[in-house]
C-alpha cells in the first residue's frame, strides 16, 4: 500500500483515456454479436477504475462524483455498452460504500477495489413493472441467516456478475413497499440464468438475462435498514444512475460529434459535409448547443449532489429530485437528438450504413435506449408532481 | 523571418484563394495581415479546411489559436509542425 500511495498516481480520467482505444477496438464486434464486452471489462477490472469510489482505507482511490462522471464520459467515447456496465456496477458500489454494514464493507470493498467483483443489480420483478421501491418475493428469516428465492426478468450483465444487490420484500407478511436490499456473492447463491435470446436494437453489449437466484445469506449482508430500501434508492441508487447514465450518453454523443468534425476536416468528407455551407454550420451549431447544455447541467447537478453529501444533507427534497430527473430526461433526449442530427448532417452513406467509417448508426441505436432505460414517461410524471410541491421554483 | 521561398508548394495558392482583397498581381509577403485582405472568421474556417486538404494533415486543437491565422508566416510556422 505505502508503495502505491508514494508513487504519483495517474488521474482517473487519464486511466480511462488509456483504455478508450481498447474499448473502441472491440465495440463494433460486441455490437454485432450482441455479446458481453469481456476484453474491455477485463481491462477495466485491472485498471484501478473498477472501485473508483471505494474509499482509500479499503484500497480504492476514493474518487469523487465529478471523477465518476468524467470517467463515464471517456469510457463511453470508446464503447457505450462497456461504459454502461461500468456505470451500473459503480452505482452499486456507491450503495455498498454508503449503506453496507462495517463487517460486509471490510469483506467486499477491498475485493471491488482489486477488480474481483462485478456487481449487478436485481431490482425488477415481473410483477413490479420496473417500479423500484416495491417487491413481491419475500425474505425468510432463518436461523442466523436470511433466506432468499427470487426470479428477475432482466439482469444486466447478470451472467458475468460476481455479486448482486437484490431487492426483496422484507418478509412474507410485510407490505410490498417494505423493501430490503441485500448483497449476495455469487458463491452464496444458486443462480440459474434463462437462455432467452438477447437481441436488442442497441446497447447490445449490455448482455442481459433473466435469472433465478436462491441462497442463504448472513444477516450482515442487509444494505441499509431493513424495509428501508427507499432510502438507499433515493440517496444512492437513483442519483448515481442519473448522473452516470447521463455522463455515458453524453460521452457517446460527444465522440460521435468529434468523429464528424474529424471527417469534415479530412479529404474524405462526403459532399453533404461542406464546411463552407451555412446549413452545415447551423446544424453543427445546433448539435453543439445540445451537447453543451447536457454537459453544463450534468456538471451542475453533480455539484449539487456532491454538496448535499459533503454537508450530510438528504437529496430527498422536491427541487433536488426534480434536478436529478430533469438531468436524466434531458440527457436522454438531447444526446439522442444530437446523434440524430449528426446522421442527418452526414448523409446516408456516412450516417446510416453499418460499414461507415464512423459508427453513427450504432450510436443512434444505442442512444435510442436512453429514454427507455428507466422510462422518461415515469420520470416526467413524477417530476410534474414534484414541481407542484416546489412553489418557489428552485432551479438548478 | 520566413521567406516565401521556404513555403511548401501550394501554400501560397491556397492562401490567395481565401484573400479576396489581395489582387492577383500583388505580392503575398510573409508578414501580410490576412484580416486586412479579406480573411474574416468564417473564411478562416474555410482556409483551415483547405490547408488541411491540400497537405492532408489535421491541426491539433492546441495549435489553433487566433494568432495562427494572423499572417502567412504565422500560419506556415504552425503548419510546419504538423507536416
Amino acid at each position: 500500500m505505502s508503495q502505491v500511495t508514494a508513487t504519483r498516481r495517474e488521474s482517473p480520467e487519464d486511466l480511462a483515456s488509456g483504455l478508450v482505444g481498447l474499448l473502441r477496438s472491440h465495440a463494433a464486434e460486441v455490437d454485432r454479436e450482441a455479446r458481453f464486452p469481456a476484453e474491455s471489462v477485463k481491462a477495466l477490472r485491472e485498471s484501478g477504475l473498477w472501485g473508483l469510489t471505494v474509499p482509500t482505507e479499503y484500497g480504492g482511490p476514493g474518487g469523487s462524483l465529478t471523477e465518476l462522471t468524467g470517467v463515464a464520459q471517456i469510457l463511453a467515447s470508446g464503447c457505450l455498452s462497456t461504459a454502461m456496465i461500468w456505470a451500473m456496477h459503480t452505482q452499486q458500489v456507491d450503495s455498498l460504500v454508503r449503506y453496507a454494514s462495517p463487517s460486509l464493507t471490510e469483506r467486499v470493498l477491498p475485493r471491488i477495489a482489486a477488480g474481483e467483483i462485478l456487481l449487478a443489480s436485481v431490482t425488477t420483478e415481473a410483477a413490479s413493472g420496473g417500479k423500484l421501491t416495491t417487491a413481491g418475493a419475500a425474505l425468510v428469516d432463518g436461523e442466523d441467516c436470511l433466506r432468499l428465492h427470487r426470479t428477475a426478468p432482466i439482469v444486466t450483465g447478470g451472467r458475468h456478475a460476481d455479486g448482486f444487490l437484490i431487492t426483496m420484500r422484507d418478509s412474507a407478511d410485510a407490505a410490498d413497499n417494505r423493501v430490503t436490499m441485500v448483497y449476495a456473492d455469487r458463491v452464496q447463491l444458486e443462480c440459474d440464468s434463462a437462455d432467452g435470446a438477447w437481441d436488442p436494437l442497441g446497447m447490445r453489449g449490455t448482455h442481459s438475462a433473466g435469472m433465478e437466484l436462491r441462497g442463504d445469506l448472513p444477516p450482515d449482508q442487509v444494505i441499509g435498514e431493513r424495509g428501508a430500501f427507499r432510502t438507499v434508492a433515493v440517496e444512492s441508487q437513483i442519483p448515481l444512475a442519473h448522473l452516470a447514465w447521463s455522463a455515458c450518453w453524453l460521452g457517446a454523443a460527444r465522440s460521435a460529434y468529434a468523429d464528424v468534425i474529424g471527417l469534415l476536416r479530412s479529404r474524405k468528407r462526403p459532399s453533404s459535409l461542406d464546411p463552407a455551407s451555412d446549413l452545415v454550420a447551423e446544424r453543427l451549431a445546433r448539435i453543439r448547443i445540445d451537447l453543451e447544455l447536457v454537459s453544463g447541467y450534468l456538471a451542475r447537478v453533480t455539484d449539487e449532489i456532491t454538496a448535499c453529501r459533503a454537508e450530510g444533507r438528504s437529496v430527498d427534497n422536491p427541487a433536488t429530485q426534480i434536478h436529478l430527473n430533469v438531468l436524466k430526461v434531458a440527457a436522454a433526449e438531447l444526446t439522442f437528438r444530437a446523434v440524430d442530427g449528426l446522421v442527418r448532417l452526414s448523409g446516408l452513406a456516412t450516417g446510416y450504413l453499418r460499414t461507415s467509417a464512423i459508427p453513427l448508426e450504432r450510436h443512434f441505436r444505442d442512444l435510442r435506449s436512453a429514454s427507455l432505460n428507466f422510462s422518461d414517461d415515469r420520470l416526467l410524471k413524477a417530476t410534474g408532481g414534484l414541481a407542484v410541491l416546489d412553489r418557489s421554483v428552485r432551479l438548478a | 523571418m520566413t521567406t516565401s521561398a521556404e513555403w511548401a508548394a501550394g501554400f501560397e495558392a491556397v492562401l490567395r484563394k481565401h484573400l479576396p482583397r489581395l489582387s492577383a498581381d500583388a505580392e503575398l509577403t510573409g508578414d501580410l495581415v490576412l484580416a486586412d485582405h479579406g480573411l474574416n472568421s468564417l473564411a478562416t474556417v474555410n482556409l483551415l479546411v483547405a490547408i488541411e486538404d491540400e497537405f492532408d494533415v489535421m491541426f491539433p486543437d492546441e495549435l489553433l489559436a487566433a494568432t495562427t491565422f494572423t499572417t502567412p508566416d504565422a500560419l506556415w510556422t504552425v503548419l510546419k509542425e504538423v507536416l
